[in-house]
């Protein structure tokens, strides 16, 4: 196995600085960080601490100033705007906190969306919708839809092209607790049954304890990690969390 | 490119109001052009038929120089004998070639019925325009009786076109009055004519301007319009037959040096020349410059409306367009689907309007005959400009949204989006607004123009530069209008006052387009109105000479030309009734009189109180067809 498929995304001394007028925000400060093939890792830490800018780095939605960013082998900073689209298009699937979908469209174009081009885009969209419970939604339009229903949706479009790495940004953000935990079970489903890489950021432990491993970000910086056991609760990731953030005070 | 054409479709959808006020506008845009320029088309059809069957029987008409000389716009030409010399007919006579060359004299004199009593109930309109002539056969084929006897100088006798005949309600046998007063002639019908059957508008323009036997509708003997009119004959124009096995070609060429050096310059007129002249006649190019004009305003129309449509889509889909970058769309893609969607708004327009086109033609033709000559027919040309305008204006509408598009980055979909800010005052805008303004006005007061200056250069200039200067200005006028009446207005609709000036300066571009597509429907509304008006002026039934019945189309009559019709009811000797009635005034077209012959050395007359002069007393006295005695 290459190093590539071993390891889909691998960040190294990662810079990012937004520059508002005179002033300067560190939002990434030297950050590591290697993904294993068919691993869920969980981004946690507080507000601000630059979680959203690691994903969008990764995603290629942001240039760094300094640092490598390796996706699925293929380090980000070579390629133009229109190839970056086509790689991001192939081989990264997002979803995000307020679902994005294009309101025009129906629930399987939303889907299909991506794939548009493929000859095989009805097959894989119907393959789609019918993994994730949605057939029978497949016509509406989204602001038909739940919450629950319009982010699993989100998560189809974001598998339509069989991506190398799912990154998804507090996808449970906008939806209640019961809804929150039954997309979790599909994303952990995706990682089980498909061995999806997949990069979420949350901060909340009872989605973080979903994943196999939990990253804690402060200020920009990674400060530490843990592993999470298949039935670890909500507490104990909670636990370990805190921890995790004291040790490093 | 399915997912661009499925999301330009989805979109347009979205909005079905949006889209059909959008398609509306474009379609009425395309639609003015269909009608316009059908006009225009169906007139050249009529000119193409006339011009083949105007000559009847005759190869060639040999008519003066001068009388073709007074097609420019608003031209008035120099007194002029417009007769062709008598010695012209024996010279012609003398070629062994010439089969036939019979002298014709063409005057607008008044014919009425002997006794209206008989006819009544099928009284229609005499023509007036009558051709006395000494041929021994009729000009066109006979289609009812005979042709006028003629070894006897004076009969009374006279032949009808067919499609007079039908439109007055003549019959073979039936009795005309000839002339007015103790010069009153009776005749007797004896024969009608199939001449060129083409009637209204167009076919005024075509006597007007051609000299062939077709400008007739009642021919008599030359003798009998002597004494009708009290005037000695005149040669207006020359029917020329050839033997048969002559060419033509060397005929022309041998003959026309002779002809242009007779005391009054003549020239031959063959089918194609006829249909030449008329096409390059001062109406059709009226006509076909209206199409134009026309095809450029709705172009702008159609511009400025799907401008304001896809900048407020645009505005509106920030997040959309972030995600489409995020999740599938390059730049250019991005800017493709604008494109696509302002051309799918420019085919609904265009269709749409191109059936409203028709279907307007259509009603037209129902409820008025005689508006159309042609009926409902939509020309091949006006659909390709019309396609132009919907097309070209859509696609010169989504540049400035598409790029605005391109700029979208697809981080603007992860964050929530900031309100814009209101914009303050800009004083370089405002500078350089008011700077452009100052142009016209600087063009038409401080810089010395007389008749020579093309006038669309002034027109394309000044008006461009007063309408990017009003544009420039436009943002800080909103300002003011904001910063002094929107308390106002909040305190009367009580709401908060922020929320107002956020509807109206943060929405600046919004505000903006809307007032500039507002102002250009207003604009294209009185510039036909204004067009319209001022084209009326210019042609009207008494500079077309003849045909003072037929119909103009209604665009082209306004106050001054139905005053001007008014004064042409009838023929008779009198006193000038239409001594008010202003000739046309308007700025000639310098490039176009230009190319139309004999333009030069008529510069003198164009304007001023000798046209009025001129109209009083053409309202006086019989005019002979073609010539403009002063
Ligand atoms: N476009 C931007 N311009 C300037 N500063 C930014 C921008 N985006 C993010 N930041 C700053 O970078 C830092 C990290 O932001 P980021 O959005 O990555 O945090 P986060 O961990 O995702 O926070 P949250 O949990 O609230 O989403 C913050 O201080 C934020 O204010
Ligand atoms: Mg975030």
């Amino acid at each position: 196995m290459s190093a590539s498929s071993d390891h889909p995304v691998r960040l190294q001394g990662l810079v990012k600085i937004y520059t508002q007028g005179a002033r300067q925000i560190r939002a990434l400060h030297q950050v590591d960080l290697t993904v294993r093939s068919g691993e869920f890792v969980a981004i946690m830490g507080a507000s601000g601490s630059g979680k959203s800018t690691l994903l969008h780095a990764i995603a290629g939605l942001t240039d760094v100033n300094e640092g490598k960013v390796i996706v699925a082998g293929q380090d980000l900073a070579s390629f133009s705007d229109a190839a970056l689209t086509r790689f991001r298009r192939k081989q990264v699937g997002m979803v995000f906190q307020a679902f994005n979908l294009i309101p025009s469209l129906t629930a399987e174009e939303n889907i299909q969306l991506p794939a548009m081009e493929l000859p095989d885009v009805k097959t894989r969209a119907e393959a789609i919708l019918q993994r994730l419970g949605l057939l029978d939604r497949r016509h509406h339009r989204p602001d038909a839809l739940s919450g629950g229903e319009q982010q699993r949706v989100a998560i189809g479009r974001a598998l339509m092209m069989e991506p190398a790495i799912v990154l998804a940004d507090e996808p449970t953000g906008s939806l209640d607790s019961r809804t929150g935990q039954e997309l979790c079970q599909v994303l952990r489903d995706l990682v089980t049954r498909e061995g999806r890489t997949t990069v979420m950021v949350t901060h909340e432990p009872r989605v973080a304890m979903w994943a196999d491993r939990v990253v804690v970000f402060k200020d920009g910086r990674c400060l530490s990690e843990f592993p999470v056991t298949p039935n670890a609760g909500a507490e104990a990731v909670a636990l370990a969390y805190e921890h995790a953030l004291q040790s490093a005070a | 490119m399915r997912t661009i054409l499925r999301l330009s479709w989805a979109h347009v959808r979205e909005h079905p109001l949006r889209l059909s006020l959008t398609s509306m506008a474009t379609a009425a845009a395309a639609a003015m052009v269909i009608w316009v320029v059908s006009g225009y088309d169906a007139l050249l059809k009529t000119f193409d038929e006339y011009a083949n069957l105007a000559l009847g029987r005759y190869e060639l008409s040999v008519a003066p120089i001068s009388h073709f000389s007074q097609v420019a716009p608003g031209v008035i030409p120099a007194p002029a004998q417009k007769d062709v010399p008598e010695a012209a007919v024996a010279l012609l006579r003398s070629d062994p070639a010439v089969r036939v060359a019979d002298p014709m004299w063409a005057l607008q004199i008044a014919v009425a019925h002997a006794e209206p009593s008989a006819v009544a109930g099928r009284r229609g309109e005499l023509p007036g325009t009558v051709v006395g002539t000494g041929a021994d056969a009729a000009p066109f084929d006979l289609v009812e009786g005979r042709w006028i006897e003629m070894s006897d100088g004076l009969k009374e006798e006279g032949v009808l076109s067919l499609a007079a005949a039908e439109a007055a309600g003549v019959r073979v046998g039936d009795e005309l009055v000839l002339g007015s007063g103790k010069l009153q002639q009776r005749l007797r019908v004896v024969g009608l004519v199939s001449s060129p059957d083409v009637s209204g508008w167009s076919a005024s323009v075509a006597k007007s301007q051609t000299m062939t036997p077709a400008v007739g509708g009642l021919f008599v003997s030359t003798k009998l319009l002597e004494q009708a009119s009290g005037q000695s004959s005149r040669i207006s124009f020359i029917g020329v037959g050839l033997k048969e096995g002559a060419d033509l070609t060397p005929f022309r060429f041998q003959w026309s040096p002779r002809l242009s050096a007779l005391a009054t310059p003549c020239q031959f007129q063959e089918a194609h020349d006829i249909e030449e002249a008329l096409d390059e006649s001062a109406s059709a190019e009226n006509l076909e410059f209206q199409g134009h004009m026309a095809a450029a305003v709705s172009m702008l129309a159609a511009f400025f409306i799907i401008l304001s449509t896809l900048n407020m889509g645009v505005t509106e889909r920030i997040r959309q367009l972030a995600i489409l970058r995020a999740v599938a769309l390059t730049r250019a893609q991005t800017a493709l689907l604008v494109v696509v969607e302002a051309l799918l708004l420019g085919a609904v327009g265009y269709i749409v309007g191109c059936t409203s086109g028709w279907l307007l033609m259509k009603a037209a033709v129902a409820t008025a005959p005689g508006l159309l000559e042609d009926g409902a027919v939509v020309g091949s040309f006006s659909l390709v400009l019309a396609a132009v305008c919907a097309f070209g204006g859509a696609l010169l509408a989504s540049a400035w949204p598409a790029l605005r598009a391109m700029r979208v980055r697809p981080l603007d979909a992860m964050g929530k989006l900031a309100e814009p800010a209101p914009r303050g005052i800009r004083p370089v805008w405002l500078g350089a607004g008011l700077l452009l303004i100052s142009v016209y006005p600087l063009m038409a007061r401080v810089l010395p123009h007389g008749d020579e200056e093309p006038f669309v250069v002034y027109l394309l200039v000044g008006l461009s530069c007063l309408a990017v200067g009003v544009v420039l200005c436009s943002p800080a006028f909103v300002h003011l209008v904001d910063r002094s009446l929107s308390p106002l207005l909040a305190g009367i609709l009580r709401i908060p006052p922020r929320l107002l000036v956020s509807q109206i300066s943060s929405n600046l571009s919004r505000t903006l387009a809307t007032a500039v597509a507002l102002s250009v429907g207003l604009g294209l509304l009185i510039g036909i109105h204004v067009w319209g008006a001022h084209h009326a002026g210019r042609i009207s039934p008494r500079e077309l000479g003849t045909g003072c019945n037929d119909r103009l189309p209604p665009w082209r009559l306004g106050a001054r030309s139905s005053r001007a019709g008014q004064c042409l009811e009838g023929h008779h000797p009198g006193p000038a009734r239409g001594g008010g009635a202003a000739p046309a005034q308007g700025r000639s077209h310098p490039q176009r009189a230009a190319r139309h012959r004999g333009a030069p050395g008529q510069r003198g007359h164009r304007r001023g109180g000798c046209g009025t002069r001129l109209w009083r007393e053409r309202a006086a006295v019989q005019v002979p067809v073609g010539s403009r005695k002063c």
